[in-house]
Formats: structure tokens, sequence, C-alpha cells
């Protein structure tokens, strides 16, 4: 039988926890593979002897080496999967006001009215406060014409 | 030879719901927004265009012309029969943001280019529901046909001076209907292992550029400034207003120094209202 732990990490700053792969080629050809959890000391208080073997096919240096690959590689996961939310969530603002922007449109005053710079500027707006400030604008005007006329 | 002093213009399609009416009406406003002069055509159903209450959204259109049904990819139809020379037809749920949209027919470069797409990267193709088939990815460099949708739909550029544009559209058109109802199933296709490709007018379209022998002779382009002319809202804008093509595009350097993109494309919004497809 032939043990060989891959890429092993410290689980604790104080090193005394290791997680490594472990794969085994099995004395009829066969292998398995499988993640295992190794303390250093067994249950006497002695040296394990996996702890033992991991050290042996690996230098402190480089589970050090995987240790920082790790947390590195965990980090920028993290990163990625909150840029995604704040991506989504952008995206979900942006339709959402294209959403209040047509129905805003749909306002049979600022609908037939003829002032391409305000509703250009509706169209164009960042956000909803914005929208709403410039329909409002629009609004009036239509509301002070039909004053003066009465 | 092509006609000098070609005519140009705009051309969007609204099929099956009010609400891409109202989205096709804020397209040819943006557009105005920007290039005053321009001249737009809304392709719609009949229904549409007796129904008095759609009157309004027709103001200012330069034509609206009827569609022969009224299936979600009427679009392929309109391209097909669009009035101008050239025609850059968009999407209903788009919106136009930047007044580089008066120099779009300048990408066609007066000849040189029968049709200009964007390309659709592997880098955005997280945004779409389904992008590859296969090993073959032009972003990793491989050559011949791509295993992967390379030319997005939801905006072509083409000159129809060429009669085989005014074709190609239109067995686009056909194609697919065949393809949805399975009539028609070409060779290609069978690599395909996703079914969901197959409902795909991206799939027709990707046939007709890479395996159609009757358009081999037409003269395709992606745009440089490429996700500039088809920004998805799903790439994100950040807080400071600025868009996210160094991310999706990075193999392009136009994002370092060009402005912000000029075609906006809502396409989440338009999926809550009908079955406008995936990209």
């Amino acid at each position: 039988m032939k043990k060989e732990w891959k890429h092993p990490f410290w689980e604790t700053a104080a090193k005394d926890r290791m997680t490594a792969r472990l794969n085994i080629t099995h004395d009829d050809g066969s292998f398995s593979t499988s993640v295992a959890r190794v303390s250093k000391f067994d249950a006497n208080g002695k040296v394990s002897p996996d702890w033992e073997e991991i050290l042996d096919q690996n230098s402190t240096e480089e589970i050090d080496e995987f240790t920082e690959q790790r947390l590195e590689r965990h980090k920028n996961q993290r990163e990625a999967t909150i840029k995604k939310q704040q991506d989504q969530n952008e995206a979900k603002r942006l339709e959402d006001l294209f959403n209040y922007k047509l129905q805003t449109f749909e306002i049979a005053e600022i609908k037939e009215s003829t002032n391409r710079k305000l509703k250009a500027k509706i169209r164009k707006a960042k956000n909803v406060v914005e929208m709403t400030a410039y329909a409002t604008i629009l609004l009036m005007e239509k509301y002070n014409e039909e004053i003066k006329s009465e | 030879m092509r006609k000098s002093n070609p005519s140009k213009g705009f051309v969007t399609v609204a099929s099956k719901r009010k609400q891409f009416i109202m989205g096709a009406d804020n397209l040819k406003e943006s557009i105005l927004d920007y290039y005053p002069e321009a001249k737009i055509t809304l392709f719609t159903e009949q229904r549409f265009i007796d129904d008095p209450e759609c009157q309004s959204y027709f103001r200012d259109f330069d034509q609206v012309i009827a569609t022969p049904a009224g299936t979600e990819r009427e679009k392929m139809w309109g391209m097909a029969n669009s009035p101008y020379d050239l025609t850059f037809y968009m999407d209903a749920d788009i919106e136009i943001r930047h007044e580089d949209i008066k120099n779009v027919f300048d990408h066609l470069e007066d000849g040189k280019y029968d049709m200009v797409y964007v390309n659709l990267t592997k880098e955005g193709a997280d945004h779409f529901a389904e992008w590859n088939w296969g090993p073959n990815l032009y972003d990793d460099g491989w050559r011949g046909v791509p295993d992967h949708l390379a030319h997005c739909g939801g905006v072509t550029l083409y000159d129809s001076r060429n009669p085989l544009i005014k074709e190609f559209m239109m067995d686009w058109y056909t194609l697919h209907l065949k393809q949805k109802d399975e009539s028609w199933n070409p060779p290609e296709y069978d690599y395909i292992e996703s079914d969901s490709f197959k409902r795909w007018d991206q799939l027709t379209l990707w046939w007709l550029i890479y395996h159609c022998p009757k358009y081999k002779s037409l003269k395709w382009n992606f745009f440089k400034d490429n996700y500039r002319w088809n920004y998805f809202t799903s790439f994100g804008f950040n807080k400071d207003g600025t868009h996210n093509c160094s991310i999706v595009d990075p193999t392009r350097d136009y994002w370092k120094s060009v402005d912000e993109p000029v075609v906006v494309h809502f396409s989440s919004w338009m999926d809550k209202f009908g079955n406008k497809g995936f990209l």
C-alpha cells in the first residue's frame, strides 16, 4: 500500500492540526482518495504517525505555502461572491428604474408633452428621486399652462 | 455597384405585448435625444397599429409597418424589410445613452462590411443563460467555427445594398421558425447536446454565419468598441457611474480610452413580461 499526502494546509495558527488529501494506492492496484484532518498529537500525547508521514512528504515551507494559497483562494472567492451580488443588486436597481421611467412616461401629461429637453432629463435620471423631480417639473409646467388658459 | 449616399435608419420590433411598444417608444425617444434627425421604423402587429390606445406611441416614428405574424421573433422579418440601405437594428428593451449613436453607421466602413455585431465574450458568458457547447472558444485563441454563440442578435448593423443581406435576414426568420417546430435540424446541430440551444434564434444566426454556403461571401465584423454597442445591465455600473467593460471584455482595450456605453440593454425587464429569449 502506498500513501500520499497531498496539498496539506494548517488548520490552526499553532500549526498543530492539518488537513490534507490522502491518496492510497492499494496492493491490488486499486486507488482511493479522501480528505483527512490530522492532529499533531494522538490521545497519548505522542506525535501521530500520520503527522510524521505528512511532514516526511511535505516540508513545513510547502505547507505554509499551501495554507497561504488556500486563504488567498477563499478570499478571492468571497470577494467574487460579494461583487456578483453587488452587480445583481445594481442590475435590479437599473431594471426597476427603467420600469419606473416607462410608467412615468405613461402619465398622460408627460406622454403628450413635446418638451423633449425635460423628457430627456427624465430618461437620463440616475435614480428615482431625480426622475421624480424632473417629472414633477414637467407636470408643473403643464399645470401652470392650464391655470393661465383658464 | 453599391449605391452612393445610402439611406440610413434604425429599426426596432415590438410584437406580442403592449409593453414592448412602450419599450420601442422609449428607444425611439432616446435615439432622438442625441440624433434628432434620425429615421426610425417600428415593426409591430397590425392589431397594435389599429389600436387607438397605441397611437400615441407611434409619434415621431418614420414608419410603422405591420409584421406578418405575432411571434416573439418577428424581429428578423423586420430586419429583412428595413426601409433603409444601412440599418441599425436594436431590441425594444434598449436605451441610447451616448451621442456616438450618430456615428454608428461608420462601423460598416462604407461597404467594407455587410454586417457588424457585438461579440459575446467568454468573460461575459456568466450573464447569459447558456453560451457554449464545446471547447472551441474564440477567446481562447481557437479558430474556425466556434462552439459558442459569438454574435449577439440583440443589435445588428447591416448594409442592405448587398441583396444577399435581405435574404440572410429572411432566412434567419424562416429557418428559426422551422427550427422551433423541429422541421429543420441541420447536421451541425447534432453536435450540440443541449436542446435548449436549439430554441434560440441565436443558434440559427450562428449556423447562417458559419455553415450556410450561400452566405460565405458576406463580410462581417465585430464592433471594435464591442460592448459599448450592447451593454447588458447585468454587467453592472459602479457607484461612480463607470461601466465594467474591462471585466467582461478584457482582451479588447477600447474601454481604456472611450466613453460610456452607447447602447444599454435592459434585457431582464423584458423577460418579466414576455418570452423574449435568453440574451
